[in-house]
């Protein structure tokens, strides 16, 4: 008999009641240390004394009212993403993969706008992930992803990771956009190296492409910088937000230049539960936060201080671990083990980690996360990976 | 031809007599005017072409002063006034150069450069540091290490930080001096296998350690250089300055090393940065001590290159 919640998840036999900063704790009161942040959501932790606040003092004025309002909450924090971004104009969604869904709307109906209907093509590439709408899963390709949910959305080209030559060639006259994410999260924490997103601004430009980031795991603070393609100096014409923005509560975000958002006009698009009150009430709150350049540098210290004992795990497990990859506090031990033992051995050692594709098991924990709490999250790491080699 | 290229391509018997040397030369000279001459005068009649393809404050004056008070001559020049291996190859300048001058210190880019340089020079070729070695920095610091503590061989040399050209001459130090080595940095610029493998071939214990404060448990001596090089982007800069700061030399770092642990730097070095100002100008630092002993351990490098 189907389960009375859709079995579209093999859940861990875990359950947990309450949360605080990097911590989880079970009914029978174990305590576990998350690296997960339920999936790079959690980015100021669990039950932030900010976000609670913000949550529940919204929550006790208005809940809901629709987009056929002005929502104050949503005027702010829109304006604060335009402060800290490149970004002329926010328009709010509920998840990630919605914002994918107005990405793709956005840079199609721009070149329609400018009388050119035919370019309508987003290249994206191999281990990416955009979600799990149809418009997400078109995008990413895999098979994995799209077997057995044809007809798929047309107008999506599948290159190989890092491969700029074939880039170049597939860019036609009916191409509209690039879409990938400066870190693959779900595809085993794949950094684009710097160059590369360069070349790809570049490639962009010259040939009257849009440049679309899906920042929607490694953005929000995730790799040390508001918006991960910071490092490398560029910035994007859309980007996708999410997860990190609501800091637990769902909500997420286009960002866009005033050119690429043009051809969104007055009725191209809409979200009844986009940019509520309470979820922007509690996305303000993030960015109070997580703008702050001191937050911003802690997280670089924290996360040089975490990748260096990671290092360290990996040197004296070489049979379990074979490398440490990612950026800032968005990293991922490629495993020579199974990824998912790893993981599993991690929860009989009360440590929460995600597993990722090419072996890989993520960390991305609170950006709030202690020093105390790092060199815990190695203890258990190093018993996890004992464990791992006894068994 | 006695080239002095690499810490690895030179004898262990040569490299010794030559720090040997430098000691004995600096005392030598101890109290006198900084432009007196030595009283033996090797490099007499000599001149010493200067070769700069990267700028230079320590390279530059201690090979000038230190051919001066060898009674010799320096020519100063800069690489991309002679255009080397533009408008004419390598081979080339070096031939021509071996009709004018007795000897050649290239501080230069690529190796290519200077081992091409010392193939068809028939003159010796000194390396004043390329982007893969130091080595004149290191034979400096093996001469600081020697006058403060006693011989380096068996001691425990902790290198922090990015696992560069200086990195990369202390390894083959390692090997042919007989001190181990521990590099403490993160993967991304661990030093080139290459230079570990010849090190241990050599028979140096060579550690690689990611936690820092480990890797200085019973260090003799803790080295560091700048996170940074010029031609890095500020994006690169700051990424990169992410990675390093946990390999930041302080005086919680200092304190887990042995009570007489000496500290080192090349210079120039970003206060704060790689280093605090309160290791650097504090007890442990020899570093003006090191940058003093450029001077000394070159003119011993090149007195061993003209035969001496």
């Amino acid at each position: 008999m189907i389960p009375s919640v859709l079995p579209t998840y093999n859940r861990a036999p875990l359950e947990f009641v309450k949360g605080e900063g990097a911590w989880l704790t079970t009914a029978d009161g174990r305590r576990f240390l998350d690296l997960g942040s339920g999936i790079a959501v959690n980015a100021l932790g669990h039950a932030h004394p900010a976000l609670v606040e913000a949550l529940t003092s919204q929550a006790q004025n208005l809940w809901h009212v629709s987009n056929l309002y002005h929502i104050p909450q949503q005027q702010a924090l829109a304006d604060k993403l335009v402060e800290h971004t490149f970004a002329d104009t926010v328009f709010f969604t509920n998840s990630g993969t919605e914002a994918c869904e107005l990405a793709v709307k956005m840079a199609r109906k721009y070149f329609y706008d400018k009388g050119q209907p035919e370019r309508v093509e987003i290249i994206t590439f191999d281990g990416s992930f955009h979600g799990r709408s149809s418009a997400g899963i078109a995008a990413a390709g895999s098979e994995k992803m799209t077997k057995g949910f044809g007809p798929l959305l047309p107008g999506f080209v599948h290159l190989t990771f890092g491969d700029l030559d074939g880039l170049t060639d597939a860019i036609t006259g009916t191409t509209a956009a690039i879409m990938i994410e400066p870190v693959q999260g779900e595809g085993g924490i794949r950094p684009v190296p710097d160059a590369e997103l360069k070349a790809l601004r570049q490639i962009c430009d010259e040939h009257g492409l849009l440049l679309i980031l899906d920042e929607v795991q490694c953005g929000v603070g995730r790799t040390g910088k508001l918006f991960a393609h910071e490092w490398a100096g560029i910035t994007p014409d859309i980007m996708m937000v999410a997860k990190g923005i609501g800091g637990g509560f769902p909500l997420g975000a286009v960002l866009a230049t005033e050119g690429a958002a043009s051809g969104m006009t007055a009725g191209t698009h809409g979200s009844t539960y986009g940019g509520n009150p309470l979820g922007c009430a509690v996305g303000c709150a993030v960015m109070d936060h997580v703008a702050d350049p001191d937050f911003l540098a802690d997280v670089n210290r924290k996360a040089g201080l975490l990748r260096q004992k990671l290092e360290g795990l990996v040197g004296n497990h070489p049979e379990v671990f074979e490398e440490v990859r990612g950026a800032g506090l968005m990293l991922g031990l490629k495993c020579k083990a199974v990824n998912s033992d790893v993981v599993s051995a991690g929860y009989e050692n009360e440590l929460i980690t995600v597993p990722a594709a090419d072996n890989v098991i993520r960390l991305l924990p609170p950006l709030t996360l202690t020093d105390e709490d790092i060199a815990e999250a190695v203890s258990r790491l190093e018993k996890t990976a004992a464990q791992v080699t006894a068994a | 031809m006695k080239h002095f290229l690499d810490i690895h391509k030179t004898d262990p018997a040569d490299l010794r007599k030559i720090i040997d040397q430098a000691g004995a030369t600096k005392q030598a000279r101890l109290g006198r005017p900084k432009a007196a001459l030595d009283d033996e005068l090797p490099l007499k009649d000599r001149m010493v072409a200067l070769i700069f393809e990267k700028p230079s404050t320590r390279t530059r004056v201690s090979f000038d002063v230190g051919v001066r008070q060898m009674g010799g001559q320096t020519m100063v020049l800069s690489g991309k006034d002679m255009q080397l291996g533009h408008g004419e190859t390598i081979a080339d300048t070096a031939r021509v150069l071996s009709r004018y001058v007795d000897m050649i210190m290239i501080r230069t880019f690529d190796e290519t450069v200077l081992t091409e340089m010392a193939d068809y020079a028939d003159v010796p070729v000194i390396n004043g540091l390329t982007d893969r070695t130091h080595p004149c920095q290191i034979m400096a610091d093996v001469l600081t290490y020697e006058e403060h503590r006693g011989p380096i061989k068996g001691k425990k040399v902790v290198w922090a930080g990015d696992g560069n050209n200086v990195c990369a001459s202390f390894l083959h130090a390692a090997g042919q001096f007989g001190f181990d080595l521990t590099f403490t940095g993160p993967s991304q610029l661990d030093p080139e296998e290459e230079f570990i493998g010849l090190a241990r071939k050599a028979g140096a214990k060579v550690t690689i350690e990611r936690d820092a404060f480990k890797a200085v448990e019973g260090a003799d001596l803790i080295v560091a250089d700048t996170w940074v090089s010029m031609h890095d982007s500020q994006s690169s800069k700051e990424r990169r300055h992410n990675m390093l700061r946990p390999y930041q030399v302080n005086d919680d770092l200092m304190a887990h090393a042995k009570p007489d642990a000496l500290f080192m730097h090349c210079l120039p070095a970003h206060r704060e940065e790689e280093v605090t100002s309160a290791v650097m100008d504090g007890p442990q630092s020899v570093i003006f001590d090191e940058a003093e002993n450029r001077l000394h351990a070159q003119k011993a490098v090149m007195r061993w290159c003209m035969g001496g």
